[in-house]
């Protein structure tokens, strides 16, 4: 009663607020703008032809936002009862928002005029400060990793958490699939036209609980806002060239540095015999051993992509609609990597009865794709190499992918795979390191039940909302997910050489590799909320509370053999040898009550709070949280408070300074990828004595019945600021996050009998800015001209671990990634190297030497590394390594610039990162010299004599001497500028009854990027994980790209 | 509209109070939780023993290297591993892989968890179901213990399953037992159960799954022996061997001799000697063919030359082994064509085509070196050929009969009877043999212990161990029991004086019919051990395997502490 009546008191007490408004570019009043009280709908009203308006606000009013369409919204402070502005063109960025709330986000929409399949990339584009992202390859809508404020994670997920329509998406991260160097990037199923917003939640992360320490990207699909029909039709086509990639050594160079290899190695008297080293024409073999074949022209092409949409909006006031459907055909640059998507949306809005609404939306999309492995080999001994783009590198160029005839000449038959190593009797070839002929991997690969991905995923949400008065209401948001992934791999027998499998007998030859897999994942999330919102006065309150239950099913079957009879029978077939089976079961239960409340005054002063408590099938039954109704929750808040300075009487009428905003907040929120069975005890099953034997069951795991999620309390504080009319646009943040409880093994007692399990032990911290810079340029009447820049930083530290801050290593790809206390994650750790040895004497002087598996002595000489030794003992081994790169970067950003012409716009997007480093491990194979792999021209300067001054050392086969081992040969600077993006597009408007416009386009992606990396491209993730960042393995790049498109409005 | 919202109060209501531990159950087809692992249906039994198999091959390969590469029977090769050779040479660090001794304890939790939740008392058909393998899982622990113990010297004695960190870390923490106090707790716990049948899997993997247990009897005797409860162990050996059911007997063909006087080379052996082959192979291991499958055997990569190692083994007879080989008189009953008496005649000791035919015949049998010819010098492979053929990866051998033999011998000396422990070497206990082996006072006070069945053990069937190689042991006049020069005041003082050399001649014949099976360290450990004996009983033998006296390795050995490995 008392609320009521000071608010009808207050309906009384208001003022006058008078204004003019012009247009910022020609200095002209706009008529017709509304303005209203910020925050507050009720009171508008209109300028009139001079652009002048007065506006009877309440008293405690302090801002005014105006709109027209045409133009960008802005808010406006009043000073002492007037409130002018200019309104800029909508050429130029929102910097202004309908609503303030004191949670801190950024935000990207509009976006057209593309041809990506997935909206990764736009990201990166757009929100380059916010995020720093990573491509993981050039294989169509493969996407990037991204990383939110820092890494907060070391073994458990450090990406964050998407949300699509109020979805929590499960993306799938750490599930593996049959073909190497493939991710399946779920976002790759949602049609970037359908996407109205993209949002990155830096804050007020309470709601998500023990999934939001990672930040939170929030994705909003487009909803119909009119009751007009408008059909909207996109069609555009993409022309991708062939990434840059290494260049390789000819024939006669390859010829001269495998005949090295084999030198000392193989009896003088049997390379006579090699048929490869016979230079005689007339020889017999001579065709077959003298070609050219550049093996890249074969196994990448330039590719053409395309991309079909059309959108339908309408409705009326009982029901309203969007629905989309879309049909993608994606060529990749390395052949055979196809991928087609479609995909249909609906989106639906529907008043059922007077204050019920219900959200109806659905969606399916159907992803397939081709695929082959891609990258370069763990061990490129280790078993067959498979990946086409690899092969397409390191094939011998002497030889032909096709094969000779009788008589000597070229037939159009694909060649076997390789086999100069073999003839003249040299035994120590065979087996291991023969090379298939990608043609063949790629031909006789192709195919349905061969090598190919299926992958759908349908979503139903329906959210019944009932508004119980104007203040309260109901709401359920009940949503049905599901993913179906399948999988082929093939290997075929043709073309590919027999090989063998560590682990197998030698004696057991294979000849071909068939796999299949098939995942499913059923999610049920539902999300029962009350809220309630009212003002009193300048006093406005939002209360938010309820109770979200989420369940995720995973299964995974998987199979694999070798050995079918030939290539016409792929499929899995019992027939197959060494038949093995994989599999995944997981279920996640969870349950998250949450309240969130959002307070303001006066358009001045915002403050959010937000709490919820979430207990998960995950955590272990004893874990640190709060104990209640027989379960433990892990209980989250987050406060934040944000101040609008440019409101305060004082600051509102100083010339310069439009707006003035101070964010602080303080989160605390969790990351639940716990191990799904962790924090249980548990046998699992081995099979003994092979094909007739038993099943052994053995204790698997030791329950950490302790086990919780990782926490992350992070500060921010920010400011954002629109100065000198408006021009400039001003944004930075601050952070500053601890991470404890970190998902580590830790090693168990001896005692148990098992090594590890997961526990929290372990603590990082991150602290680092993200900082945002708009410039109107320039505003004309037709011309226009805003230029951007943003640029992240973070920096991470570890600052405890499990087992006594014990420092762990990990190896991956012949890399050693060394987590240490004090440190940042990632960090590479390696010998440091100082040239070749010129000389054997000086090799001698130094007298350094490796210990080989035996233990003896094998002393450098001539032409080896010279390692730096740090320890002092003359013995380069693994206590000489260092830290010697870091894959972070120093700051990452973008750079971008719009102009526009009349409905001419020009638009211009570059990227960078400082100050990363990438272990290139690619290159350590085609320029480590020590296997029979093609090598690149730079090889050319290896050290061959005694004497000579070079910075390449000598080519040993296998590599003894560990010359090619991890170094600081191997890190390079990743830094990088890229103009990512370059767009011209035509707004044709047309006055049909049929037509209202059409859009013509054009842009060019990765036109160039300055960089001192050697490799394909620095900006490269292999994986998902925090500790494999910067690794390039020589996956698919992208290649600068041409897209044309048209979108048509009916 | 009022029944819409009751509705959604209802939901909200019952969301509210049913937020418990139910609704976050879950479960998996993957791996199977502790609550559901009941152990009360014959197959969760047999897969649980299954997987205690599973975990002993891990730790198989070790109960042969940790006792062979340390004694004096052999000597790495220089293509040995750094581990091998640091294993060989007494520096045994953390990370060495012959040095993970919570594999040990992954066997010992898994039988713990069974004996602990096995449903001993269920019954079909008036029958104990799981009686078999609940001793069966106690023997294997048993065994297991007695390889840890041994290995590292003292070691936390847990019978309780460790499910929890907490458990095994106060497992950790609780006081070390040494191999005398953990093999009398075993003994105890293992008592009660030695009558206990095998379990009967039927047929696995085309092999008889039988042979995969530890015979209860012959552990007990071990057990004991390394008690020191000389007269139980007897007994448990004893038993064992003259088993009703299955006794376990010292065929005289198992055995290499000279076929005939006429030439002493290659041609005229009688090779019968192929352990694997005949019937005395007790229990073994069962390994995986290839590392696919899961554990494997390296030992055929570590013994012999094969295309895995090309040709580079990494384990070679020392030279105290090939002079104790040498050392033996080889002697041989033989009758000529025209003669009708028997003569006792001895191998010739020079002049024979290789030195290794010089003595005991057992070595030249198991054992066989070669130069390959013709070897390219850019070959990969070694030029040197060796094979053992005690090992074939398959198997790793746990109780063979000769070994048993020797280890009851071994007993009965400490038990007092020295007369019939080196009866069991000369002439192999049976009652034809009895009186000349055994004088009557020491028949009289041995009693049961030295009867076998005469039904069964006979003089056709029964031989010394010593034969086994070495020829007619029986008739070797060179191969006598110790009598002292001049008769002692007393029985007693008899029997003190031959123990300790019956025993120099146990461990001798130990060394001859067990090389190279994983047995030497342990076994000079063992009688080093003993009263009377010191630290340099096994120092000076193991500094002493390359030919001349490895100082430092000599010294290193007086400190009993280098004679276990290090615990983490």
């Amino acid at each position: 009663m008392l609320l009521a009546a000071v608010s009808m008191a207050a309906q009384e007490n208001t003022k006058v607020v008078k204004g003019r408004v012009l247009d910022a570019a020609t200095g002209q009043p706009l008529a017709g703008v509304i303005v209203a009280a910020y925050g507050n709908q009720r009171q508008t009203t209109m300028t009139d032809e001079n652009g002048c308006y007065e506006l009877n606000v309440p008293e405690f009013t302090r801002s005014v936002i105006m709109r027209i369409d045409g133009y960008v919204l802005q808010q406006r402070a009043i000073s002492d009862g007037k409130a002018d502005a200019k309104l800029y063109s909508n050429a130029f960025s929102d910097t202004y928002k309908r609503n303030t709330t004191a949670i801190l986000s950024s935000e990207a929409g509009q976006f057209e005029n593309t041809s990506e399949f997935a909206i990764d990339p736009l990201i990166a584009q757009r929100l380059g400060g916010d995020i720093r992202t990573s491509s993981r390859s050039g294989i169509p809508g493969m996407g990037n990793t991204m990383l939110i404020e820092g890494i907060n994670s070391l073994n458990a997920n450090a990406l964050p958490l998407i949300v699509i329509d109020d979805i929590l998406m499960d993306m799938q991260y750490s599930r593996e699939l049959l073909h190497e160097g493939y991710f399946n990037n779920l976002l790759a199923n949602l049609n970037v036209n359908d996407i109205e917003t993209v949002q990155v939640l830096k804050n007020g992360t309470a709601l998500y609980g023990a999934k939001g320490a990672n930040g939170v990207i929030l994705i909003k699909t487009k909803r119909n806002k009119s009751m007009a029909t408008k059909i909207d039709v996109t069609i555009n086509g993409r022309y991708e060239l062939v990434p840059r990639l290494p260049k390789m050594m000819d024939a006669e160079s390859y010829r001269l540095y495998a005949t090295e290899l084999l030198s000392g190695r193989v009896n003088p008297s049997l390379m006579g015999k090699m048929r490869f080293l016979n230079n005689e024409p007339t020889y017999y073999y001579y065709n077959q051993y003298h070609n050219q074949t550049d093996w890249t022209d074969e196994v990448y092409e330039n590719a053409f992509s395309q991309n079909y949409g059309i959108n339908v909006q309408g409705g009326d006031d009982v029901a309203s609609y969007n629905l989309s459907v879309g049909y993608s055909l994606g060529n990749s640059t390395l052949k055979n990597n196809g991928y087609s998507r479609f995909n249909m949306r609906l989106n639906s809005d529907i008043t059922i009865a007077k204050g019920l609404d219900v959200r109806f939306d659905a969606s399916y999309s159907d992803v397939d794709r081709d695929l082959r492995d891609d990258g370069a080999p763990e061990n490129p001994l280790g078993t067959v190499i498979t990946s086409p783009g690899f092969l397409g590198l390191v094939k011998s160029p002497f030889l032909s992918p096709y094969a000779f005839d009788v008589s000597g000449r070229p037939s159009h038959y694909l060649a076997e795979a390789d086999d100069y190593l073999m003839n003249g009797d040299v035994y120590m070839f065979q087996g291991r390191g023969r090379l298939a002929n990608p043609l063949s991997i790629l031909e006789n690969g192709d195919g349905k039940n061969r090598n190919s991905f299926g992958n759908r995923l349908v979503t139903f949400a329906i959210t019944p909302k009932y508004q119980i008065n104007k203040n309260l209401s109901v709401s359920e948001h009940f949503v049905l997910g599901l993913v179906n992934t399948n999988e082929n791999y093939y290997l075929p027998i043709q073309g590919v050489p027999s090989f063998v499998v560590d682990g197998l007998s030698e004696e057991t030859t294979l000849n071909n590799i068939a796999q299949s897999m098939t995942a499913r994942e059923t999610s049920i999330q539902s999300d029962t909320r009350v809220a309630w919102q009212n003002c009193y006065d300048a006093h406005d309150i939002s209360l938010r509370g309820g109770v979200r239950y989420l369940s995720n099913d995973y299964t995974r079957t998987a199979q694999s053999g070798y050995n079918s009879p030939n290539d016409k029978k792929p499929n899995m077939a019992t027939s197959l040898r060494l038949k093995g089976t994989s599999g995944a079961d997981d279920q996640t239960r969870e349950i998250t009550w949450y309240a969130l409340a959002d307070y303001s005054f006066s358009d001045c002063y915002y403050v959010n709070a937000g709490l919820s408590a979430q207990a998960s099938s995950r955590f272990g039954k004893d874990a640190n949280g709060l104990k209640l109704f027989n379960t433990v929750w892990g209980v989250f808040p987050s406060v934040e408070a944000a101040w609008v300075a440019s409101n305060e009487k004082w600051l509102a009428g100083i010339k310069g300074i439009d707006y003035l905003r101070l964010n602080v907040g303080f989160d605390v929120t969790g990351n639940d990828d716990i191990d799904y069975t962790a924090s249980r005890s548990y046998f699992i099953s081995k099979r003994m004595l092979g094909e007739d034997g038993a099943t052994g069951k053995i204790i698997g795991n030791i329950g950490n019945t302790d086990l919780q999620w990782e926490t992350t309390r992070r500060l921010t504080a920010g400011l954002e600021s629109n100065l000198f009319n408006n021009r400039l646009n001003v944004r930075f943040n601050v952070f500053k996050s601890w991470t404890s409880n970190l998902l580590s093994l830790r090693q168990l007692a001896w005692t148990s009998g098992l090594d590890e399990n997961w526990s929290n032990d372990g603590k990082l911290e991150n602290i680092g800015f993200d900082a945002h810079l708009g410039w109107k340029v320039l505003a004309m009447k037709d011309f226009t001209w805003e230029l951007g820049a943003s640029v992240g930083h973070y920096k991470n530290k570890v600052t405890a671990l499990p087992d006594n801050n014990r420092s762990i290593l990990t190896d991956i790809y012949g890399a050693t990634i060394l987590t240490e206390v004090g440190q940042p994650v990632g960090l590479f750790y390696g010998l440091k190297t100082n040239g070749v040895y010129a000389t054997t004497a000086d090799a001698q002087t130094d007298g350094y030497y490796v210990l080989t598996e035996n233990g003896n002595k094998s002393y450098f000489e001539g032409g080896d590394m010279r390692f730096v030794n740090l320890d002092d003992n003359k013995c380069i081994d693994d206590n000489d390594r260092t830290v010697i790169g870091d894959p972070n970067p120093d700051i990452y950003g973008n750079i971008s610039t719009t102009l526009t012409y009349k409905r001419f716009k020009l638009q211009a997007v570059m990227n960078y990162s400082l100050g990363n480093d990438v272990y290139n491990y690619q290159r350590s194979l085609i320029e480590g010299g020590c296997y029979f792999l093609n090598q690149t021209t730079a090889m050319k300067n290896r050290w061959t004599t005694e004497g000579q001054q070079t910075d390449i050392p000598r080519v040993s086969y296998l590599d003894e001497m560990g010359n090619s081992r991890f170094s600081d040969r191997w890190i390079e600077d990743g830094s990088y500028l890229r103009l990512s993006n370059v767009t011209l597009s035509y707004y044709l408007p047309i006055q049909s009854t049929y037509l209202q416009g059409i859009t013509i386009w054009g842009n060019a992606n990765n036109l160039f990027t300055i960089t001192r990396y050697l490799g394909s491209n620095p900006d490269c993730a292999m994986g998902s994980g925090v500790l494999t960042q910067g690794i390039d393995c020589g996956l698919l790049s992208s290649g600068r790209s041409f897209s044309l498109g048209v979108n048509i409005n009916l | 509209m009022k029944k819409i919202y009751h509705f959604l109060c209802a939901v909200c209501f019952l969301c509210c109070f049913s937020a418990c531990a139910d609704m976050l159950e879950t479960d998996s087809e993957l791996v199977e939780y502790e609550k559901d692992n009941t152990l009360n249906h014959p197959t969760d039994s047999v897969y649980s023993v299954l997987g205690i198999i599973n975990k002993i091959q891990v730790i198989a390969d070790r109960t042969v290297l940790l006792g062979e590469t340390r004694g004096d029977l052999v000597v790495t090769t220089e293509a040995a591993s750094a581990d091998l050779k640091r294993l060989a040479n007494f520096e045994l660090s953390q990370d060495n892989v012959y040095n993970q001794v919570s594999d040990y304890y992954a066997v010992i939790n898994n039988c713990n968890y069974y004996i602990a939740h096995v449903d001993t008392a269920m019954q079909r058909r008036g029958r104990q179901v799981f009686k078999e393998e609940y001793a069966a899982v106690k023997a294997f622990r048993a065994w297991t213990y007695l390889q840890l113990v041994k290995a590292y010297g003292k070691v936390p004695l847990v019978f309780t399953p460790m499910m929890t960190e907490r458990e095994a870390r106060e497992a950790l923490e609780s006081e070390y037992s040494d191999i005398k106090a953990v093999c009398n707790a075993l003994i105890d716990d293992l008592t009660p159960y030695a009558n206990v049948d095998l379990p009967h899997f039927g047929t696995i993997a085309n092999t008889d799954p039988d042979y995969f247990f530890i015979p209860m009897k012959a552990l007990l005797g071990d057990l004991c022996l390394w008690a020191e409860k000389y007269e139980d162990a007897a007994r448990w050996y004893h038993d064992y061997l003259n088993d009703r059911e299955k006794p376990v007997l010292m065929e005289y063909s198992n055995r290499i001799t000279w076929k005939s006087i006429s030439s002493f080379d290659a041609s005229n052996i009688s090779d019968a000697y192929a352990i694997w082959s005949g019937d005395e192979v007790l229990s073994y291991i069962p390994m995986e063919k290839q590392a696919f499958d899961g554990h494997i055997s390296e030992l055929n990569n570590v013994f012999n030359s094969t295309t895995q190692n090309s040709y580079y083994f990494q384990l070679t007879p020392s030279k105290s082994m090939r002079q104790l080989s040498a050392a033996q008189i080889y002697c041989m009953k033989y009758q000529a064509e025209s003669s009708t008496t028997v003569d006792t005649i001895y191998a010739p000791r020079t002049g024979l085509f290789q030195e290794l035919y010089v003595g005991d015949l057992r070595l030249v049998s198991n054992y066989y070196e070669a130069s390959l010819s013709g070897q390219d010098p850019y070959s990969e492979r070694s030029s040197l050929y060796q094979s053992i053929y005690k090992h074939n990866g398959m198997r790793v051998m746990t109780y063979r009969s000769p070994m048993v033999y020797l280890h009851y011998a071994e007993a009965l000396n400490r038990a007092g009877y020295p007369q019939s422990a080196f009866a069991v070497l000369k002439y192999g206990l049976c009652q034809d043999n009895l009186a000349q082996a055994v004088d009557a006072e020491e028949q009289t006070r041995a009693g049961d212990l030295i009867k076998f069945s005469t039904a069964v053990f006979t003089y056709k069937n029964t031989r010394g161990i010593h034969s086994r190689g070495s020829g007619d042991s029986d008739c070797n006049a060179h191969y006598v029991l110790p009598v002292p020069e001049a008769a002692l005041s007393s029985l007693q003082d008899t029997i003190a004086y031959q123990i300790p050399l019956v025993e120099d001649m146990i461990v001798d014949e130990l060394a001859l019919e067990g090389a190279f099976e994983g047995n030497r360290f342990y076994d000079l450990l063992r009688v080093a051990s003993r009263p009377g004996r010191d630290a340099a009983y096994l120092a000076d033998r193991v500094a002493r395997r390359g030919g001349s006296l490895d100082v430092s390795l000599h010294t290193k050995l007086m400190d009993k502490n280098n004679w276990f490995l290090p615990l983490p």
